[in-house]
């Protein structure tokens, strides 16, 4: 934590500077008073107080109005004014220093690059002493039970007090022999299938340490590109139809999100859900850029089905109620189905490009707020996204971890 | 028990060929959730009943050739595994005096149907942002949904934080980087089954082994009693 203390000059003095990029949200006082903070991206601009932005060193008056020349202001905050950080498993530690008789301190260095500020660092500290700080154990038997040769990837749980074995072990290995029969050696007839199993507690847990840095990157880039993200759940709730359907729209279910991912400088807008079953979501935004790219993409395909979404967008009139209807024109292009976005029976993934009318399909603009006086008022894009079922032949099963991507360019 | 080694394209099409199986100890398998399946076994050209391999299978065992083996136990079947030929090392015994025909050996090297990824391509660049589910599922459809595999277990809302591109890459080459990239594991399952799955979010087997159920656990096998290594 830092303080930093500026007097407010003759001009410009609605937007300061400070020395380090700030992490967390600051506090801020003037001639002593403290002032409202807000976030950049986060909270909607032009309001009476101070806007913060992670990993700039930029504060702005909301209403871009000056404190006064010779206004002390005082901000205090967090930085990441060094190059590394130090994370620490006690736990390990004490458990270690047990066993050696020493400090207990296994002490390591990881050189990462594109750690954008302070959080992704510790996240990516604590992933690694999550999947290496404990010594794993890897457990080698045999055994004559076929389970296991269905489980591998699956773990088992060991509560095995004469090996103190306890908790989850992933089966990461099966080795099958066939021990031939004494009287019957055929396989056909007799015999055994000996298994070698391998299992171990160490616990990989992905590389969320790219995903923070992808999710957090992409924000950071969109937030600089004077725009914001947010998204909107809804908590009605709806089920997929059971049988094909032509019309079979569904209501709507909660658990959309977003992310964003895009160091490079394109910025794009994600919408995930990890439902079981389709969802129908809306994601406020306000931004800047054209959508360029859409796709849908299921763990479990559609199947006796195609999977059919539309994306509407509302008009500030059609944007009524809490939270706003459903309802607006869609981006594709007015007609059939097919002219919207189709995943086929059996498919998992399909996308579109340059078929939105008018293509590209060009959302709002954000581009005058930081210096219109009086501060425009925006009335932010609004998207539902709608899925329904088409019935092809067959069995139907619904998709399942369904994904819908919207990409737009800044 | 009731094992049975199949050679046809489906377990339901295989021509069955266990009768040809040398019961030696040969016949095995591995698993692992990196995606490299194996499996080898001994075959002989003529079984007990004097009927030949090779003119019940229209030939000799091909490299290449799809197999399955399954077993039966309390009237449930179940695949063991299954793939594709990899290697067969023939190998001729004359017939001995007073014999007018002689025997062959085949030692046959399999692999699962992992293999299949080493000879598929993919020529594709995708862009940041999109999620690890998209990246996979586009590879997996233009190259080997088309070879019957089919979609089992895959983990998918890692977001990528930079553009891949494979140009070209083959499947396995490009699956072991994005397995690299999310520390991830993948492998096609004796179903067919393509998994790409992070080990910690593992489904549990059902299978506990306790004080109680410590038998499980063998004393005396090829391996000696079970062994922990920390």
């Amino acid at each position: 934590m830092r303080s930093q203390t500026i007097i407010i000059g003759a001009t410009d003095g609605f937007f300061q500077v400070v020395d380090f990029p700030i992490d967390t949200a600051p506090t801020i006082t003037l001639n002593g008073v403290a002032q409202t903070i807000y976030q950049f991206g986060v909270d909607a601009f032009g309001k009476a107080g101070w806007y913060w932005q992670q990993g700039s060193n930029t504060l702005q008056q909301g209403q871009q109005i000056s404190p006064g020349a010779g206004v002390t202001m005082v901000v205090t905050y967090n930085a990441l004014s060094q190059s590394f950080t130090v994370d620490t498993n006690a736990t390990q530690v004490a458990a270690r220093a047990a066993i050696e008789g020493t400090t207990g301190k296994w002490e390591n260095i990881d050189q990462q690059a594109n750690m954008p500020n302070a959080s992704v660092a510790h996240s990516y500290g604590q992933g690694n002493l999550t999947n290496f700080g404990v010594i794993p154990q890897i457990v080698v038997f045999d055994t004559y039970v076929s389970a296991f040769d269905e489980a591998v990837g699956e773990y088992i749980t060991f509560n095995y007090t004469l090996n103190a074995l306890s908790g989850k072990f992933i089966i990461t290995d099966v080795a099958a022999t066939h021990v031939p029969g004494m009287v019957a050696p055929s396989p056909a007839t007799g015999g055994a299938i000996l298994y070698t199993v391998t299992c171990t507690n160490q616990m990989y847990t992905g590389n969320y340490v790219q995903w923070f840095l992808g999710l957090t990157t992409a924000l950071k880039t969109a937030i600089q590109a004077a725009a914001s993200a947010n998204a909107t759940a809804n908590n009605s709730t709806g089920s997929p139809p059971t049988t094909p359907s032509a019309t079979g729209i569904q209501s709507e279910v909660e658990g959309w999100s977003i992310g964003a991912s895009d160091q490079t400088g394109a910025g794009a807008l994600v919408l995930t859900s990890s439902l079981a079953t389709v969802p129908v979501g809306r994601v406020n935004f306000q931004n800047s850029g054209s959508i360029t790219r859409v796709s849908v993409s299921a763990r479990i395909p559609p199947q006796g089905q195609n999977l059919v979404i539309d994306i509407l967008r509302a008009t500030a009139a059609q944007q009524t109620g809490s939270p706003p209807c459903a309802t607006g024109t869609s981006i594709f292009v007015a007609g059939a189905d097919s002219n919207k976005l189709v995943l086929p029976d059996s498919q998992c993934s399909v996308a579109k490009q340059t078929v939105f009318t008018p293509a590209p399909f060009t959302v709002v603009g954000m581009d005058t707020f930081t210096t219109a006086s009086p501060p425009v008022a925006i009335v932010p894009d609004l998207f539902t996204i709608q899925a329904k079922y088409v019935a092809t032949s067959g069995t139907v099963v619904n998709a399942q971890d369904v994904v819908v991507e919207i990409f737009i360019q800044f | 028990m009731s094992l049975k080694l199949l050679f046809g394209p489906s377990v339901g099409a295989g021509i069955d060929v266990t009768s040809w199986l040398i019961a030696d100890g040969n016949l095995q398998w591995t698993k692992s959730v990196d995606q490299n399946w194996t499996a080898q076994w001994y075959m002989k050209s003529i079984n007990e009943s004097g009927t030949s391999l090779i003119t019940t299978l229209g030939g000799r065992p091909a490299v290449g050739q799809a197999f399955w083996i399954t077993e039966t136990l309390s009237s449930v079947t179940t695949v063991r595994f299954s793939g594709l030929i990899a290697t067969i090392l023939e190998t001729a015994y004359q017939g001995g005096a007073g014999y007018t025909k002689g025997i062959l050996q085949f030692q046959i090297q399999a692999a699962g149907w992992t293999t299949v990824c080493d000879h598929r391509v993919i020529v594709e660049t995708y862009d940041a942002g999109q999620t690890s589910l998209s990246v996979i599922t586009d590879i997996y459809n233009q190259t080997i949904a088309a070879d019957g595999i089919t979609f089992a277990d895959v983990d998918g809302f890692t977001l990528s934080p930079q553009p891949l591109t494979f140009n070209p890459t083959t499947v396995t080459d490009a699956f072991n980087q994005l397995r690299t990239l999310l520390q991830q594991q993948w492998w096609i399952d004796e179903n067919k089954g393509f998994h790409f799955k992070e080990l910690a979010l593992a489904p549990n087997s059902g299978i506990t082994i306790d004080n109680t159920h410590q038998n499980i656990m063998l004393q005396d096998g090829p391996t000696g009693p079970p062994q922990i290594t920390s």
